[in-house]
């Protein structure tokens, strides 16, 4: 019984949020893998940085569903758990960070429009979706080429499904990413 | 060297197996048996934590948390599959009026199996845990022996294995930023087994008692935990135990037999005595503190747990000293304290740990020795002056391999000392834990 009484207490408006909060334009969640068809970073504020890290242990920094859309390092770039690091430095102390899930929201001229546009559903069908993640591919190469111009970490999206621009650029899979990984340390 | 009560040597009627069965017997005999079963000393397991000397309430972030602070699950961040084994060895040597003695008894068992499963979230964390764990060793073996001449000695030897396990259910998520808490409920289980034998020899007989008992326990309490992030390298936490329910149940086989040197007698037997074991007892609650501090590559950490022994409870009742004339507990409150630190080598995937943990007796009496007196076994228990406190000195190392597995090994050198004046007793505990994780 006290279990359930202090779950109830931890689940019950707490600040842990288990689904995407609703928005004005009506988006409903489809898949936390496409957070890049709305927001301009697609990895939330993650207070949970290890107590201490290093290199070698930077696979435990991130969450197991990040795996998805994984955050990767470019040839110059930083390590993996450096650019999370300063993302998160970065969004907090953003006076800009109006989103619940600590990110900035993206322009809505962006993505969610063009998609409106061309009369897309999001996640309504199986095609939908993966012409939204092939969208959200492209555009998120396009923001890091923003960032990078504006000094911040060059960094890449790798889908689940593997069609990613990281293969493109940066070989095959976690392989290449560990790789790269020892390299720059 | 911390000096208890005056030694006060008292005699009791009955042994342990005797108090169970529910005959007239002392309070204090209770207490004894609860040490004697190991379950007022839960050392706990897992090869980080038990190499940075248990001083881990501030640190886990794996499935260890379910153990030392069910709100540290919300700092899990990779679907956890945990196991490990739990070696003890143990160097019990007595010395009664001088004569001394010395056995060695060892185990091997499972240390623990995990799994531990993070939620996807948008914002803070939502961990889910499951493990069972070994939180406790019985696995004892000991020799008392009087001496007196080639015609005249008593000789007791005490058998027990078992250990305790503790079935984890648990949740642990972020409530702000800086704030995790958990809860965990707890299953206690525990399958034990002792033989206990006295052998009596005089100048025109020798008789021999035994006591053959198995005994299962079963018992409930609940966990609840607090982790606060104060900066990015400081954390602290906060676990606190409900009292423990435990009910043990069990049966046992009294036999007792003899034999004359002269005479035209052929000796004696007598028939086994049956009897069925139905103990309720309630642990008190447990206050653990701990304080987390990381400057890359090095993480200390310390931790200070209270645990009130006195409301030891019995059928509902506190389990009194009846030869205190201030009718004092049996058991005493005690302050545990432990320390540890860990460090990450920059050139291979391994952390070094290394620490420390106090934990006092909880009892300030011991038996002594039982002799069969008029065909019943007497046992004679006195107050002790501590020589060696109980504690531990641990080190240890983990190693990373190909990102998704880490194996950890830890080892700890410890025991204690204690002095009725008659009776000195020593034990030198080696334990060994080896554990594993799958992270993915």
């Amino acid at each position: 019984m006290a279990l359930l009484a202090c779950m109830a207490v931890l689940l019950a408006g707490c600040y842990t949020m288990l689904r995407h909060p609703s928005t004005d334009d009506g988006y409903e969640y489809t898949d936390f893998r496409s957070c890049t068809q709305c927001h301009e970073r697609y990895y939330h504020f993650d207070p949970h940085e290890p107590l201490y890290s290093d290199a070698w242990w930077d696979y435990y920094a991130l969450p197991w569903w990040y795996d998805a859309v994984i955050v990767s390092d470019d040839e110059g770039g930083v390590p993996i758990r450096q650019a999370i690091q300063d993302m998160n430095l970065k969004l907090r102390d953003d006076a800009n960070v109006t989103s619940p899930m600590g990110v900035k929201r993206k322009d809505p001229s962006d993505g969610i429009k063009e998609k409106k546009e061309s009369g897309e559903t999001r996640g309504s069908t199986d095609e939908n979706q993966t012409k939204i993640r092939e969208k959200t591919a492209t555009k998120t190469k396009r923001t890091s080429k923003r960032e990078k111009d504006d000094g911040a970490p060059d960094l890449k999206r790798k889908s689940d499904s593997g069609d990613t621009g990281l293969e493109d650029e940066a070989g095959t899979g976690d392989e290449t990413r560990r790789d790269k990984k020892r390299k720059l340390q | 060297m911390i000096t208890k009560k005056l030694c006060t040597a008292c005699s009791v009627v009955l042994s342990v197996i005797l108090i169970f069965a529910g005959t007239a017997y002392g309070q204090i005999q209770y207490a004894l048996t609860l040490e004697r079963l190991g379950i007022l000393y839960s050392p706990g397991t897992g090869g980080r934590p038990y190499s940075m000397g248990g001083a881990y309430t501030a640190v886990c972030d794996d499935a260890f948390a379910l153990l030392y602070n069910p709100a540290g699950l919300a700092q899990v961040k990779r679907k956890e599959l945990s196991f490990g084994f739990h070696h003890t060895r143990n160097d019990a040597s007595s010395e009664y009026l001088g004569f001394p003695t010395s056995m060695t008894s060892s185990t091997t068992s499972l240390g623990h199996v995990a799994i531990v499963y993070p939620y996807p979230t948008y914002r803070g964390s939502l961990v889910l845990g499951f493990g069972v764990f070994r939180t406790g060793g019985s696995d004892i073996e000991l020799m008392t022996k009087d001496v007196i001449d080639t015609n005249n000695r008593t000789e007791n030897i005490y058998t027990q294995s078992g250990s305790v396990y503790q079935y984890h259910v648990g949740i642990g998520a972020d409530v702000s930023p800086m704030v995790s808490l958990g809860v965990g409920l707890v299953i206690w289980d525990q399958s034990l087994d002792f033989v206990d034998n006295v052998v009596s020899e005089g100048n025109d007989s020798i008789a021999y008692w035994a006591d053959d008992v198995k005994l299962d326990l079963d018992g409930i309490s609940v966990n609840f935990g607090m982790l606060v992030r104060i900066n990015e390298h400081v954390r602290a936490g906060l676990a606190v135990s409900t009292p423990t329910w435990l009910s043990y149940g069990g049966d046992a086989i009294t036999s007792y037999e003899g034999d004359y040197k002269t005479g035209t007698y052929e000796g004696w037997t007598t028939d086994p005595e049956y009897s069925l074991i139905d103990e309720e007892y309630t642990l008190p609650m447990t206050f653990r503190g701990g304080i987390a501090v990381a400057v890359e590559p090095v993480l200390i950490s310390a931790d200070a747990a209270f645990i009130p022994f006195s409301q030891t409870k019995r059928e509902g009742l506190r389990i009194i000293d009846e030869f205190d004339s201030s009718g004092g507990h049996a058991l005493d409150d005690v302050w545990n304290f432990s320390i540890g630190a860990e460090v990450a080598l920059p050139w291979y995937p391994i952390r070094l740990r290394g620490g420390y943990a106090y934990t006092p007796l909880i009892l300030s009496t011991a038996e002594e020795l039982t002799r069969i007196v008029d065909d019943f076994p007497e046992t004679t228990i006195a107050d002790f002056e501590v020589e060696r406190e109980r504690h531990r000195f641990t080190f240890g190392a983990g190693a990373l391999i190909d990102r998704v597995l880490t194996l950890d090994i830890g080892v700890a050198i410890g025991g204690y000392e204690r002095d009725t004046g008659e009776l000195l007793q020593k034990r030198d505990i080696l334990e060994v834990v080896a554990s594993g994780a799958y992270r993915f």
